[in-house]
């Protein structure tokens, strides 16, 4: 469904990415993990345009999503994203922050206002901020902002959702509401995820497939546990057995 | 406070037009300038209340406005309603020519903008005298005719307000204002934001450029001092800002606040203007989001507690 092709970007003199190659396939979720700096958050900012890749391609469904205006990536290719610092519209409230994407997320004429009002509070009961519909959003907590965020990219019914370090911070409670709610967007909603974390519990327990990243070059791919096992993956977290 | 937006803004008009009626309308160019401050804050209240743009230069536009009315009676003989329209339309091509520079962002659109009036500005001075009139201006008392202005500019203000009010009530304005907060964000949840800007943008400048050449009509002459006034530049910045901006009220508010005092202060004493100064000064210190959140926070409560009593 998603595939990244030979992604290649440079920050001056640093590689962030050399030429990473991934693909995300229908109804699966994938964890891209690695060290601090290794390239996951730009590589996610890639796929949803917001930085343009110096060489490679972003495709979706045949479609390149790099030539894509970002509002485009959103409503076309329906891929949505959340941030690793959540980013509530602060001048709004929660019940307009979901209301917009809503509205300006899916086709035009797709939905009338009356619905698309009703629709934006179920998203907002379904990750628990039903009491919170006309509070402006920067009242919220680190977590709600987490679940804001989440609600907002939801309310465009994407395909793709891409999960910028959504649990870190979150409380055990938290994290397993997450698990439960990502589980049913895939199975109900045919939802394909790519999710970057640092939280390997939380990998392991989620994740259909991981990715490794580390100083923007892919150095592993596979089944959860048996990535976490690769040797050169036990060395860039823990470091080497040898010491000189 | 049962009396909604949409009451208070048709009771305005209504105020309006019959102030028209009666001698005191006719005579006294407070009423013309009280609509002309409303409607010049309602376009800059879409531009900086909603979508987040300064625009420090929208008297280069009032003065394309006034000048083309000018313009067009001293030469071509075409009278006011007619050129006004043209002065319209040519503001908006103006704008749409200074498209790219919506790609600025904060206070860097703000001095482009500004820029660009002390262009039109020296652009003005620096035509033919044949053209413009030079210093002494152009003088349209062949089209005066107070009360034909006086109600066209209702018509205008009538027309923003309504604009503003409707932008605001729909999903319109929710994705100005996410613009305003967040360009990315409000993109990523689907935004065409270019295309909400320019709405913006040209609503904005084509109001203006209106405004500047019903002003010209109504006084009957157009001259530098007039086209590209600081006092009217300043005027059409400060009174929505002063008022509360990110609302349809907010304009009004601080246009019947502020130009009242001014006019009928300005006919006792020069030294008015300093009394000015300071209720200036004075507003922006301690009510710095505006008049209207405070008449929000602090009368309103108090009167629903008295009444209540």
């Amino acid at each position: 469904m998603l595939k990244c092709v030979d992604i290649t970007k440079r920050f001056g003199g640093l590689c962030a990415l050399d030429s990473v190659s991934l693909e995300l396939k229908d109804g699966e979720i994938l964890g891209l993990v690695g060290p601090n700096g290794a390239g996951k958050t730009t590589l996610l900012n890639i796929i949803s345009g917001f930085l343009k890749p110096d060489s490679g391609y972003v495709m979706v469904d045949g479609m390149r999503a790099d030539r894509l205006r970002r509002f485009e990536i959103c409503k076309k290719l329906k891929i949505n994203r959340t941030y690793q610092i959540p980013q509530p519209l602060t001048n709004l409230s929660l019940l307009d922050n979901v209301l917009l994407a809503t509205v300006f997320g899916n086709e035009e004429g797709q939905v009338d206002r009356e619905y698309a009002r009703e629709f934006s509070i179920r998203l907002l009961e379904k990750v628990g901020l039903e009491n919170k519909l006309h509070v402006r959003s920067d009242e919220l907590n680190a977590a709600e902002r987490k679940f804001l965020d989440l609600a907002r990219a939801l309310a465009t019914r994407p395909r793709v959702l891409l999960l910028d370090e959504i649990v870190a911070g979150l409380s055990k409670f938290e994290t397993n509401f997450i698990i439960g709610l990502l589980r049913e967007l895939v199975t109900k909603e045919k939802i394909s995820v790519l999710l970057v974390e640092h939280v390997m519990d939380f990998v392991v327990t989620v994740c259909d497939r991981v990715v490794i990243l580390h100083q923007g070059k892919k150095i592993a791919e596979g089944k959860p546990k048996e990535v976490l096992r690769h040797k050169q993956v036990v060395e860039i977290y823990l470091g080497s057995e040898k010491v000189e | 406070m049962t009396l909604e937006t949409k009451h208070s803004l048709f009771l305005l008009i209504f105020f309006f037009l019959i102030i028209g009626l009666t001698t005191i309308g006719q005579s006294n160019p407070l009423f013309f300038y009280l609509m002309l401050y409303i409607a010049m804050g309602e376009a800059f209240n879409l531009m900086y209340g909603y979508t987040g743009y300064l625009p420090f230069g929208n008297i280069g536009f009032f003065g394309i406005g006034a000048y083309v009315v000018g313009i067009l009676a001293f030469l071509y003989g075409i009278r006011p309603p007619i050129s006004i329209l043209i002065g319209a339309m040519v503001s908006m091509i103006f704008s749409l020519i200074l498209y790219p520079t919506l790609k600025l962002k904060g206070i860097y659109f703000a001095i482009c903008s500004f820029l660009i009036s002390e262009a039109v500005a020296i652009a003005i001075r620096a035509a033919p005298f044949e053209i413009t009139g030079g210093p002494t201006g152009i003088s349209l008392v062949d089209c005066y005719n107070p009360l034909y202005s006086y109600y066209l500019m209702l018509l205008v203000m009538a027309s923003i307000l309504i604009i503003v009010h409707v932008i605001d009530k729909t999903e319109k304005g929710l994705a100005l204002k996410a613009i305003k907060e967040n360009v990315l964000i409000a993109e990523m949840s689907g935004v065409n934001s270019n295309k909400y800007k320019l709405l913006a943008w040209i609503i904005n400048t084509t109001v203006v450029g209106i405004c500047g050449g019903l002003t010209a009509w109504h006084i009957a002459y157009v001259n530098y001092e007039i086209a590209v006034s600081p006092v009217i530049s300043l005027n059409s910045i400060f009174l929505p800002i002063i008022g509360g901006t990110g609302t349809v009220v907010g304009p009004v508010l601080g246009a019947f606040f502020y130009i009242p005092m001014g006019t009928i202060g300005l006919q006792f004493s020069n030294f008015f203007l300093f009394i000015y100064g300071v209720v200036v000064l004075l507003t922006v210190t301690f009510l710095g989001e505006g008049l209207l959140p405070a008449v929000q926070r602090h009368i309103i409560p108090a009167l629903k507690k008295h009444s209540g009593e």
